[in-house]
This record gives C-alpha cells, structure tokens and sequence, in this order.
C-alpha cells in the first residue's frame, strides 16, 4: 500500500501520451513552471517541451513544511474513515428512504398540489426514454420527507442574499399596448351597437384542459408581485387577444339570453389598483388597471351590463379590502363591490353590521407560498368572513359529480395556514347551489366566477332565494341552457382581471355558452 | 439522468457503491459495466445500441490496425473509424444545421428531418476516435476484450458530461485498479463537493440567469442594461461551476474505485490571457484537439500562413463541436482572433502585465458568454446592444435591484468557489496544524465532515428545487 499521504488529494494529473515532454497540471505550481507545461490548447508546444520535469506525481504537491507526525496520519486517517462512514450513513438513509414506494407521498400539503404520479409501463414509452424520465421526476416529487427538505431549501435560498424591504419579482412580461377607446363618447343610446363577434368567425380555440388553464392563471398571478412591507402586490399585463375572446364570449352569452336574464360583468382588479398609490402604480410598468376595465367595457355587447367597482374600492383603500400574503380579496372588498352590483342590479343591500362574523388568524396565502418572505411570515392574514342571514347552507357537486352539503361560511379553524380562503362557499367547486328559506320571491341568481366570487357570494345569499354558482375551471356545463332551464333571472360574470386576461380562461368561458 | 438528481445519488449511485463494494473483486468490472449500461440506457435505451455499435467499430478497427502489417492497412482501419463515428456524429448532431443551411440559401428541403441528439455522443465518439488513433500510433495496446473497451466508452462516471478521458489513462486501471482508503476518501470527498457545486451553486446562479434572461420569451427584450450584465454574470458562473462540477463528480467517482482520470478544470477565471484560460478550461477537450487535429496539421512549426489555418481549424471545429448552430462557431472563431492577437501583438505585453491580462481575459470570456448563450441572433444582437444602453430599456430597475440583493451572497460565494481560495485555505489548515494538537482536531473534524455536510446541503437542494407551488388550485 502506497504511503498515506492526507495532503495528496488533489489529483495530480498523470501525463498525456502525446506531448513527448509531459504535460502536468500542477494545481499548485508555480507560474513559470506552468506556463511551459500546462497543458495547451492554442499555443501548442508538441516537441519543444522539455522533459525535464517529468518527475512522479508528488513532486508536484505544494511543498510541505513538514510531514504530518505519525500520530497526526493515524488521527487523520480515522477521521476520513468517520467521514466515508457518514457519507455511507446518509447514502444509504436515503437509499432506503428512496425504496420505501409506499413512503412516498402522493400530495404536498406545502404546495397545495398533487405531486407527480408513477408513470405506467409501456413499451414505447420505456424505449424512447420517457417512462423512464417520469420515473425519475417521480422519484424526486415525491421523496419522502420532501416536505421538510422544500422548507429547508427554501431557507438555504433565504441565506443567499439580502432580503429587501421594497422588492418586484418577475416583472418582465410584455403587456399589450392598450388601444385607445375610440372617441371618448358620452353614454348615449345612438351609441352604435356592438355587434355580436360570433359571426365574425373567430379562430375556435381548443378548449384548455384544468392543467393548462391552472398553470396559466398561476403564471399570470405571480408574473409581476411587488413586495412591501409583508404585502405583495400584483402587476396587471394586458392582452389585446385575451380580452377581445373574454369580452366576445361573455357578450355572446348576453345576446343569446337577452330578454331571457340580465348579464352582469364584474372585473375585479388585482389588489396593486385598488390599494397603491398612483406614483408606486405608475412606476412598476404593466398596464393601468382602470384604462384597462374601461376597455374591457367598451368591448361588451350592449346585452352586457357593467358595474365598476374599482373606484368604490379606491375610495376605500384604508380599509381592509385585499389580503397582504394572498392574491384575493377580503369579503369586506367584495362588500364594496356587493354595494356596487346592488346598485347596478337596483336591489336593496345588506348591511354588513348587522351580519354574524367568523374569524380566521394566521393566514398565508399565495403570496406567501410563492415568496416565503419573512415579513409576511411576522403579519399573517386574518380572514373574516360573513354568515348570510336566514341560511349557512349550501349543497354543491364536486369534480367526480358527486353532491355534497356543505356551509356557505365553513369553520375552518385549525384548517392549513395557506387554506383559510376556503371557508368561502367550500372553496372552488364546479356547481353550487345556496337555497335561503326565508326569501319566497322566487327570485334568483347565477355567479359565473373564478376564485374571487368566493368571497362575493356570501352576501347575495341575502337577497336571493336561490343563489346557483358556477366555477367555470371545473365544467363543461353550458351556461346559456343552464340558466334558461333554471329560469335564472340575473348573471353575474365575476372574474379577476388577470384571469379574464388569459387566454385559456377565455377560450374555456366561450366552449361554455 | 444527471448526478444532480436524487435519484441518481439515493438509488443508482447507492447501489452502485453497495454492490460494487461487496461483490468478489473479480466481478467488479461487470458490475460497472451493467451499471454503466443501465445508466445510458436510462436516457432512451434505444440509444444504447448507438454507442455499442460505436464502440464495436473502434474494437474492430483498433485489431484490425494492431494486426495490419503495412502501413497502408494501419491507415485503412483509422480512415474506417473516423468515417464511421464522425459520419455518426455528423448524422446526429449536424444534420439539422446543415439542411437547415442548405435550405437558408436554395430554399430546398422543406422539410428538416427532426433527429434527436443521443445522450454524450460528442464525449464518447471524441473518446473512442482517441483510442483508435492512439493505437495507430503505437502508443497503447489493443484492447482485446470487447467488453473491456466497452467498460471505457460507456463507464458512466464520464460517459455523458466528460472529462473526455483518453484509453491511455485508464488502460492499466481497467485490469489492474488499486484503491488505497485514501482515494476512497478523497474520491468521495471530491464527489460531495462536486454535488454541491452543482446542486447548490450552479442551479442557483442558473436560476438568477434565467430569470434576468429569460430566453425565447418576450420578456427577454424588457430586460435593462443592469439586468442584462448581471445575468451574463450569473451565467459565467454558472457555466463554470456547472461544468467543473461534473468533472469533479466523474474525476470524484473514479477515483472512490481506482480510476485516475484527468483534471479537466484549472480554475479558468484564474486566468491571465486568454491562451491561458483555453490551458484551464475543459482541458481534455482542448488537448484532444491539440494531439489530434492540430498537432497532425502542423501545429505552429510550420509557415505563418499555415499556422494560421491550422488555428483556424481547431478553433472552428472546437466551437462547432459545443453546439450546431452559428453562434457556437462564431464562439469558436471569436477565440481565434484573441489567440492570433496575443501570438502576433499583444502577447508579450500581457505576459508583463499580469493584472491587466487577467482583467482582458475575463472582459473577453465575458462577451464570449455572451455568444453561446444565444443561439438565435435576434435575441444575441438584442441583447449586445442592451447591455450598451442602446436597446432603450432604462439602465436599471426595481426586479434587478431585487434579485441582486437577494443573491449577493451566493454571488460573492460563488466568485470565490471559481478560484482556487478554497483549496488554499484547505493546504493551510493542514499546514497549520502539524505539529498544533488543538489546530489537528479542527482539521480532522472538518475533514471528516465537509463531505457529509456537502452532500446533505445538496439533498436539500435538490428537494428544494423541485418546490412548485401550486397556488391557485388545491387540491
């Protein structure tokens, strides 16, 4: 056995064949030596090398002052013997780990999303590489313990620099040029009407499967967050493309239920509008929210009622109305746009003192999830929600169709920190009805709505008989036939502006009217 | 699979060590090569076919040439071999870029066969071609063994990512491999800190780059002048550590079982002209190059003239060889030209002055990132005239601020990490502590435990990479 030698690690390299003088790497050499010897690749000096030093490897080593004592070699010697040990240990810890299969777990309750499924076999699929691949991608979502691993990660991440107290994350998205209005008419009726964009044969999009449409929405809520003081705000980008589908579906749903019921379209604004002051806004780039529901307006068929709610929740900024840690509103900004739609649909609202309130601490929301910061972590959210009068009822079909009862404001105390939103209308479902008892007018209304309506509904239930909810993500059904066959006498089309935005969210909309 | 992944580490790589350790030593060849075979296959088995069939061509020829006895017929195997393997080669890699030139200029094709790119044909076909051409020359024996030479090609300590290691520097290990429980050590230690380079290091400068430079996407041409320098930067770390850290791994995990493979990094950015950085960096790229292109051209004993094609064809073939598109070549002859200036003008200059050679030589990889990052032109010339202040983005903004600060620690780390501080510190310490009991402790107690705290650090890396969350459907 060679000499142990714990100062040699650093591999010298051993000489390649074809430079007849030797080319040694020399870590640590010195510059002249290396400077003939290294070895080259423009300058090549083949046969002039000398051969002088074509000494054996450890000549090469720094020189050493003196030799380590034969003590210190067996100290040493122990300890490399420790550390493959715990190499070894860990290896194979998280060999073990890895095969434990029925250890893996199949859903991340920090990410809130299903983790990748093992691939099933199939010939092509194993041949071409790519069951194989899943297989990897399994393995590594789905590790056990993952869930401490992620939190840990995200902690290393956290040492890599300053977290500043102002910051924008991901702001480089090309927002549209947002057209002008044309001529700034006042509302009059000669206002020619808009003519319905079926005909104009409109390219059919495919209709977006829930995986597209979700990593599509997410992308467009977190592209743009400008963080501060423990609240992220989220930047507006425009697209011509995505409006003009969203506007033309909804309107077509209009025109195809005029006489039938009345539309209402809702666009809520992501809470930067509604809560930053105009220099911040104006200096973070996207698209100015109010230019934009203004042109989202100005696109909808006259079947189409609007009802802005950007300046009730404006003049109400001090207030309450957006989460900090979560890209939702409160239901105290849905009330002011509730008061909104109220005076729009000309019905009397509900006073929101008189209501009962439950309260929720320590939420962490999507914000939060996506960007760990610290000073979100130090102020969590609290939810406060509204128990309609006369009913906390509700029934509602969820994904597999199945019909389940549930509460329109759910106790979800001791629920996971990032899931507290939920206790609006059971969270996103794909139909759900609130029957309230002691309305008998027969009156009622359908809220065709993303994740914002949750908070929304609550207080229709006050002055509806019968509130019916559709969260377009989640079926196929037609909006159109469903109403007439529910005689349904108000719509509203509530939605996010950057979700109405989105391209698959409006191809998704207009597959269902 | 890529050793940055757990399952390489926890499931390949594990029961790689366990079984190879605990084998009959006469096996442990075998037990290589089917791990090495698997691992390829991992990849799309299909392709395995590719570098068997290669490889039984370079055995073939490599007899065929061992046995000839004129010289004619020693030529006729290695013209065999280099028309096989670069006609593969070319066939995998380049037909797409040169129909798409042909099709650039007479419009014809119109249709582009889509070929897909085998895993580490350019390393393996480089390091079976050096086998044949070493053996022509007389300068190692043949293998005689199939198998044995096929243990070389597909080993895949290196098989993918390089080091491209040439037969002559493993020929005596494959049959004769000693493993001291230092190398066990050293290798292993080597291995860890590799990992950790990738895992923890390159992703994360990764990470910053493609977010400041989001390639293919609109976003890259919001980008400001700040935000384009800054994510150059984090992309010249990151090809570096990326690079090197695989080298470590191989050259880590070689050595845990008797290889002795090559360094292929010598802290580049360490370098004073830009000579020297091509001595540092990928250095068994380069002298494979040197010892089988340049050297039978000719190498510099020879006319100006001839010098300068000589030079012109290695480097032309060197940025070809990193990617088929123009930009690599360009990356390739951008070289040339600081190579030719430092031979013909400014060398001797440089030689005096160290500091401003280092600062030239970086400024000059600097933009030569620049080149290989970006295949397409548009988004090249985009971005060179961004970071002159001329593509009217602004000089700065709030998300560059942001990302700087919340980076500027790995920045600084990993601007160190490419200099040699690291092994310094470690040769000090040793140094230190002979002959200091309580100086000996602490550096067996960091010995024993960087690797470890290495590897961990990794593991939760790599978990943490794969954090996804899924804001805005729960499930």
């Amino acid at each position: 056995m060679r000499e142990y030698n714990p100062n040699s690690f650093n591999m010298v390299t051993q000489i390649p064949l074809q430079t007849k003088g030797p080319t040694v790497m020399r870590p640590e050499g010195d510059e002249g030596r290396r400077g003939r010897h290294a070895a080259p690749a423009a300058e090549m000096q083949e046969e002039t090398t000398p051969s002088a030093d074509n000494g054996p490897r450890h000549e090469a080593e720094p020189p050493q002052k003196r030799s380590f004592s034969r003590r210190d070699v067996r100290f040493l010697k122990s300890m490399h013997t420790w550390g493959v040990r715990a190499f070894g240990a860990v290896m194979a810890v998280g060999c073990v780990a890895g095969l434990l299969v029925f250890a893996h777990p199949a859903t991340s309750q920090l990410e809130g999303r299903e983790l990748t499924k093992f691939p099933e076999f199939t010939l092509d699929s194993f041949l071409d590489g790519s069951y194989l691949e899943q297989v990897s991608l399994w393995y590594s979502d789905t590790f056990p313990g993952r869930d401490v691993l992620v939190n840990l990660g995200q902690d290393l991440k956290g040492l890599y620099g300053i977290q500043p107290e102002t910051s924008l994350v991901g702001g480089n998205v090309q927002a549209d040029e947002l057209p002008p209005l044309e001529v700034e008419q006042p509302v009059t009726d000669e206002q020619e009407p808009q003519v319905p964009e079926e005909p104009k044969e409109r390219e059919k999009v495919e209709v977006p499967t829930e995986e597209a449409m979700a990593a599509d929405v997410q992308k467009n809520i977190m592209s743009g967050l400008y963080v501060k003081d423990g609240a992220a705000y989220s930047i507006y980008y425009f697209s011509q493309e995505a409006v003009e589908n969203y506007t033309a579906a909804i309107s077509a749903a209009a025109d195809k239920l005029a006489g039938v019921a009345n539309v209402y379209s809702v666009i809520v604004p992501n809470n930067s509008a509604a809560l930053l002051d105009e220099s911040v806004l104006e200096s973070l780039g996207g698209t100015d929210q109010a230019k934009a529901i203004d042109y989202f307006n100005s696109l909808y068929s006259l079947n189409v009622r609007t009802v802005p709610i950007l300046d009730a929740l404006r003049d109400h900024r001090s207030e309450y109305t957006y989460f900090r840690t979560d890209h939702h509103w409160t239901a105290l900004g849905a009330y002011y746009a509730y008061l909104e739609y109220c005076k729009a649909a000309d019905i009397q609202p509900v006073d929101i003192s008189g209501l009962k309130t439950m309260t929720f601490d320590g939420f962490l929301g999507s914000f939060y999830t996506e960007l760990k910061n610290p000073a979100m972590a130090d102020n969590p959210d609290e939810v406060i929600a509204y128990v309609p009068k006369g009913t906390n009822d509700m029934v509602y079909w969820d994904k597999e169709g199945e019909k389940i009862e549930a509460h329109v404001i759910t106790d979800v105390e001791g629920w996971n920190k990032n899931s507290l939103y939920s206790t609006f209308i059971a969270g996103d479902e794909p139909i759900s009805i609130i029957e309230n008892p002691t309305i008998t007018d027969g009156s009622s209304v359908l809220v065709v709505k993303d994740s914002f309506g949750n908070a929304f509904v609550p207080f229709l239930a006050n002055n509806y008989q019968t509130v019916y909810v559709i969260d377009y993500r989640y079926t196929d059904t037609n909006i159109v036939e469903y109403v007439k066959e529910h005689k349904i006498q108000d719509v509203i089309f509530l939605n996010n502006i950057s979700l109405a935005g989105t391209l698959t969210v409006a191809a998704k909309i207009d597959s269902m009217v | 699979m890529v050793f940055s992944s757990l399952i390489f580490l926890f499931f390949f790589f594990a029961l790689n060590l366990a079984v190879y350790f605990t084998v009959p030593k006469r096996f442990r060849n075998q037990v290589l090569l089917a791990f090495s075979l698997v691992f390829y296959a991992w990849g799309g088995p299909k392709y395995l076919l590719l570098l068997v069939g290669e490889t039984l061509i370079s055995w073939w020829c490599a007899l065929f040439i061992s046995k000839a006895e004129t010289k004619s017929r020693k030529k006729l195997g290695i013209v065999i071999e280099c028309v096989a393997l670069l006609g593969l080669l070319a066939y995998f890699k380049y037909t797409r870029f040169i129909f798409g030139n042909i099709a650039a200029i007479f419009n014809a094709p119109e249709i582009i066969p889509e070929i897909f790119l085998p895993i580490g044909i350019s390393f393996y076909t480089f390091q079976l071609i050096s086998y044949v051409c070493d053996v022509y020359r007389g300068q190692v024996q043949a293998q005689p063994t199939f198998w044995k030479l096929l243990l070389y090609s597909s080993l895949f300590y290196q098989c993918i990512a390089g080091p491209i290691v040439r037969y002559s520097t493993v020929a005596d290990d494959i049959d004769h491999r000693k493993v001291t429980s230092l190398d066990v050590y050293a290798g292993m230690r080597r291995f860890c800190i590799g990992l950790a380079k990738k895992a923890v290091l390159a992703n994360s400068c990764a990470a910053v780059a493609d977010t400041l430079l989001p390639m293919g996407t609109e976003g890259l041409f919001l980008q400001n002048t700040a935000g384009c320098w800054l994510g150059m930067l984090f992309f010249m770390l990151q090809i570096y550590l990326d690079f090197s850290a695989y080298s470590d791994m191989a050259i880590g995990m070689g050595r845990m079982v008797g290889f002795r493979f090559l360094e292929n990094f010598n802290y580049p950015y360490q370098c004073t002209s830009i000579q020297d950085f091509w001595r540092r960096w990928h250095i068994s790229l380069s002298s494979f190059f040197r010892d089988y292109v340049y050297i039978p051209l000719g190498g510099s004993r020879c006319s100006k003239l001839k010098y300068v094609r000589n030079m012109t064809v290695v480097w032309f073939l060197t940025g070809l060889w990193h990617g088929a598109s123009w930009n690599y070549i360009c990356w390739g002859l951008f070289f040339l030209v600081f190579l030719l200036l430092e031979k013909f003008v400014i060398g001797g200059f440089l030689k005096q002055h160290r500091i401003v050679g280092h600062v030239y030589a970086l400024v000059v990889v600097y933009f030569g990132w620049v080149l290989f990052k970006f295949e397409n032109f548009a988004e090249l010339g985009w971005v060179l005239s961004c970071m002159f202040g001329m593509a009217g983005t602004g000089l700065s903004g709030l998300e560059v601020q942001t990302l700087f600060l919340q980076n500027i620690f790995l920045l600084a780390f990993c601007l160190v990490a490419c200099t040699d501080v690291g092994k310094r510190l470690h040769a000090r310490l040793g140094n230190l502590a002979k002959g200091n009991p309580a100086m000996m402790r602490l550096y067996g107690i960091t010995e024993a435990l960087t690797p470890v705290f290495c590897l961990l650090l990794s593991v939760i890396a790599l978990a943490g990479a794969s954090y996804n969350p899924f804001i805005y459907f729960q499930f």
